[in-house]
Parts: structure tokens; sequence; C-alpha cells
């Protein structure tokens, strides 16, 4: 047996697998309808589809907020619901209402609640929230009330309570929705940044542009399905429209062709 | 907006907000006993004491006294109806008051009050205490939540002309929208405080009971023995 037969040392490690995951709510809609994909460490995976395809749902199964109807999801080989608070120490989940994932009266409070949930002794908190803020730039915040932000600045205050706690996959949910240009580009920044820094990411939003660019895998949703799972030269081909997506290399020439209705 | 009034915290570095919450407390009971019991030099003293404590911890005296501001039509109608004298005792304990707990809740934060509930609540039941802390916490951070997304509910129905519709029935209509709102984000910060990993076996707060504790507390007995003995 070789080392590529066995997996050491040729392939980067398996952090995330999903296993045919169906998941059906009480209403009866058929959110998720046999998903399997498998995450590698170090990956940044651009999840795109339609508003309705299942993205924020499967995002809830990878730490075990939702339970599956039928189907498994494993983190590092291990399935989630049997340590759920251990899957969610390591990944970091952002979600799309900045406002309502905020839990502390201050921006530095905030950022400790995830490191005070690791029982880290009060010292080591101060260093990782410094460090969170700092990375996120928000250092002159560090006082301010949440309520008082602006979207973007909420937007990247979620992402610090992620990284305080130092998780190695970051999962993000519609990070650009609402956001200006600007705060576009600096969470974007951040993202790059986390990428380079050998964490594992995916974000799971329908704007494909902002993020192609940097995507290593495009994993396209449609209906509670996978329908394309691939590189980005490869994902970002002909049918795109059918999934409810707008292909990014449509050619844009002339002010005509800035029209999103052609 | 909440952010003007003098009875909201203010983060800073005076003495008073480096003061152990458990004993900027207890000052607090013990002060606000002793204003009941001062008299008119009494509490003129006292007035002058918090203006100073105040100031030195980094307040504005105008901010202050701006928390004696909706106290005045109370005073008027006191001294009209009680006369100059009780009138004056009463409009001061108000005042003294007033001033106390500004100084109080403005060198107080959500997270003092989240950590002296959460060490107040340990003998009881080490389980239910950091739960009822997370609780006293999120609901601070909720009202703000509530007040903004009362108004956008609010702007949203106006813009629909909803105002000429009997009242009853906007009211109605306002209160199911907001609520809907409302629940769909209380099922996100529940989601977001379990996917932060929220345990009970979490880091406690520390408390540091050192000389300027033991001194807080000692003067605010002493203030309270002076009362009684000199009402
Ligand atoms: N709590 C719920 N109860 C019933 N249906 C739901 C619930 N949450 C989501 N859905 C449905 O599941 C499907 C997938 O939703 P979602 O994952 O939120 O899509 P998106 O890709 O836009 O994030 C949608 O049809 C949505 O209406
Ligand atoms: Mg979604």
């Amino acid at each position: 047996m070789t080392a590529q037969d066995t997996g050491i040392g040729s392939c980067p490690a398996e952090i995330i697998r999903v296993e045919d995951l169906v998941h059906v709510f009480g209403n009866g809609t058929r959110a998720l309808d046999g998903v399997s994909f498998s995450v590698n460490e170090g990956e940044f995976i651009l999840v795109a589809g339609r508003n309705g395809s299942g993205k924020t749902v499967l995002m809830q199964h990878l730490n075990g907020l939702l339970r599956p109807t039928s189907g498994r999801v494993f983190y590092r080989g291990v399935p989630v619901e049997r340590d759920t608070l251990a899957v969610r120490r390591r990944l970091g989940l952002v979600f799309q209402e900045a406002e309502s994932q905020i839990v502390g009266e201050t921006v530095a409070a905030d950022i400790a609640f995830g490191p005070e949930n690791l029982k880290l002794s009060r010292e080591e908190i101060a260093v990782r929230v410094a460090e969170a803020l700092g990375s996120c730039g928000l250092s002159a915040l560090a006082d301010a009330r949440p309520s008082e932000l602006s979207g973007g600045e909420r937007r990247r205050l979620a992402i610090a309570g992620v990284l305080a706690m130092r998780a190695e996959t970051i999962v993000l949910d519609e990070p650009f929705a609402n956001l200006d240009f600007p705060s576009v580009v600096m969470v974007l920044r951040e993202l790059v940044a986390l990428k380079a820094a050998g964490k594992t990411i995916l974000v799971l939003t329908h704007e494909i542009e902002k993020l192609a660019a940097h995507a290593t895998r495009i994993i396209i949703m449609s209906e509670g399905r996978i329908v394309r799972d691939a590189t980005p030269e490869d994902a970002l081909t002909e049918g795109l429209e059918a999934y409810g997506l707008r292909n990014p290399f449509k050619p844009r020439l002339s002010l005509g062709d800035l029209s999103w209705l052609t | 907006m909440a952010h003007l009034t003098p009875f909201v915290y203010r983060p800073g570095s005076g003495f008073l907000h480096a003061l152990d919450p458990r004993a900027r407390f207890l000052a607090f009971a013990l002060l606000s006993a002793a204003c009941f019991l001062l008299g008119t030099i009494g509490n003129c003293l006292f007035i002058a004491a918090i203006l100073v404590l105040g100031r030195l911890s980094g307040l504005s005296a105008k901010d202050s006294v701006r928390g004696i501001l909706p106290l005045i039509p109370v005073i008027v109608v006191v001294i009209l109806f009680q006369g100059v004298s009780i009138g004056i005792l009463f409009c001061l304990k108000l005042c003294s008051i007033a001033l106390l707990t500004a100084l109080f809740m403005s060198t107080t934060s959500v997270t003092d009050i989240r950590n002296v509930v959460s060490w107040g609540s340990r003998p009881f039941s080490p389980i239910r205490a950091l739960d009822l802390d997370l609780l006293v916490a999120l609901l601070f951070s909720w009202l703000p939540i509530i007040f903004e997304r009362s108004e956008r509910v609010r702007a949203a129905q106006s813009a629909r002309c909803i105002e000429r519709r009997n009242p009853l029935r906007r009211a109605a209509v306002f209160t199911r929208v907001l609520l809907a709102s409302l629940l769909r984000s209380a099922g996100t910060t529940a989601s977001a405080l379990e996917s932060r990993a929220y345990c009970r076996d979490r880091t406690l707060p520390v408390f540091t009971w050192g000389l300027s504790e033991s001194i807080a507390l000692g003067a605010s007995l002493a203030v309270l023995s002076a009362a009684l003995v000199f009402p």
C-alpha cells in the first residue's frame, strides 16, 4: 500500500463529511433532499444557490443545530450528534442576521462570550479579544454598544466572535447581505486573510461574483440538492440560470450589458 | 437617544468604574437608605459629595444634573401641596436619590450586573446561576433590538397608510408583525448562543476585593450610621 492509497501524507485531512442528508420540516417542506459532500482541511468553498435552495438549513446541520431526518454528518470522522459541544468549539457559524447573534453589551464583551464558553482564563480571554478586535478592525470600538454599530461593523463583530474561539472551520451565511461596497471589501479581505492563515472556510451565498475569484471550489445547490460541485472554472459554465444564479462571466462591455435583466 | 440620559452606563477608567461591582452594589444600597434618613443639611452635603464623586470618576456635573430635570414637575406639585419646608426636604431627597442612581448606573455596566447576579445566586444553585446571568445580559442587549424593530414596523405600516384604519385593528396588526419578527430573531439568538458553544461550565467572572473596596464600603456604612444618629 502506498501513501496515495491510505490517504496519509498525500491528501489533506477530511474535516466535514455529509452523507445523503435529508431534512424534512414539520410542515412537509423538504429543505434538503439527499445532500452528500466532503470538505478537506484548508478548502475555501463557495456554496451557492437561489433563495430557498437549502443553504441555511445545510449550515445548521454542520454543528448539530438541526438533526437530520435521515443521513449523517461527520466532523473529523465523528458523528456530529455524538459530541456537538466539541464540534461547536472547532466550527464557528456566522449567521446572516448579524444583530440577533450578538449577546454582549459591548463589542469586547460580545467577543469574550465564546472564549468564556471554552473556560479559558481571564488573561487568555483578554489576549484573544484584543487579537480578534485587531484583525477585524474593531479595536477602536471595543467599548461601543453593538446596537450602535453599522451593518458592516456588526458583521465583522460576528466574525470576530468566531475568531476569538480560534475555530478551525468557519461557515458564513450570506456574509455580504445588506453591505455597501467598502464593507463588502473589508469582509472579503478578512475571509482571504483567514484562508491564508489555513482556516477551512465555507461561504453560503447567492452572490457568486463577490467570491468566485477566491474560492477553491464551488458547490451549487438547487431545491435541496447539490447540482454542481467543482472547481470555480468548471462550476461557472453554461446553465447557471436554471439554478437561479447569474453567471459572473457574462460579458459586461457596454452599459446595456450591465442590466441584470438580460 | 437612550445613551444621552445620565442613567446609562458610560465606559470609563475612573475609580468608581474600577471598583469591584459587588462593592458598588453594596455602597449604593447603603447610601440609598441613608438618603431617606438624612435631613435638609445632610442632603445638601450628600448632593455635594455625589457631585464631587461623579467628577472624580470622570462624569460631568452637567450630565448628572440633567438627571434631575425630569423631576422638576413632581417637585413643583409637592411644594404646592405640602408647603415649602416639607417640599424642600422632599425635593432634596429626590435629587439625592436621582444623582446617586445616575452615578451608580453610569458606572455599572450590564456585565457588572450580570457578574453580581451570577455571584449572588451562586450559593443557591451553581447551575441555575449562569443561566440567570445570561438572561439578564440578553434582556439588556435585546432592549435596543426591540425598540429598533418596533420603530421599523411602525414606519413600514405608516408608509402603507395603515393609520387610516381603526386603531384597535392597527394595534393588533402591529403587535402580530412585531412579535413574529422578534420571535424569528430570538430563534437566531438561541442558535447563535448554542453555536458559540454555550455551556454552563464556563469562565467565571473574577472579582478583586481590595483596599479601595473596603474603604468604599466603610465610608458608605459611616454615612448610613451618621444618618441614623443625626437625622
Ligand atoms: N423552520 C422552517 N420551517 C419550515 N420550512 C423551513 C424552515 N426553515 C427553512 N424552511 C424552508 O426550507 C427551504 C430551504 O431554506 P433555506 O435553507 O433557508 O434556504 P437558503 O438557501 O435561502 O438559505 C425553504 O423552502 C424554506 O422555506
Ligand atoms: Mg439562507
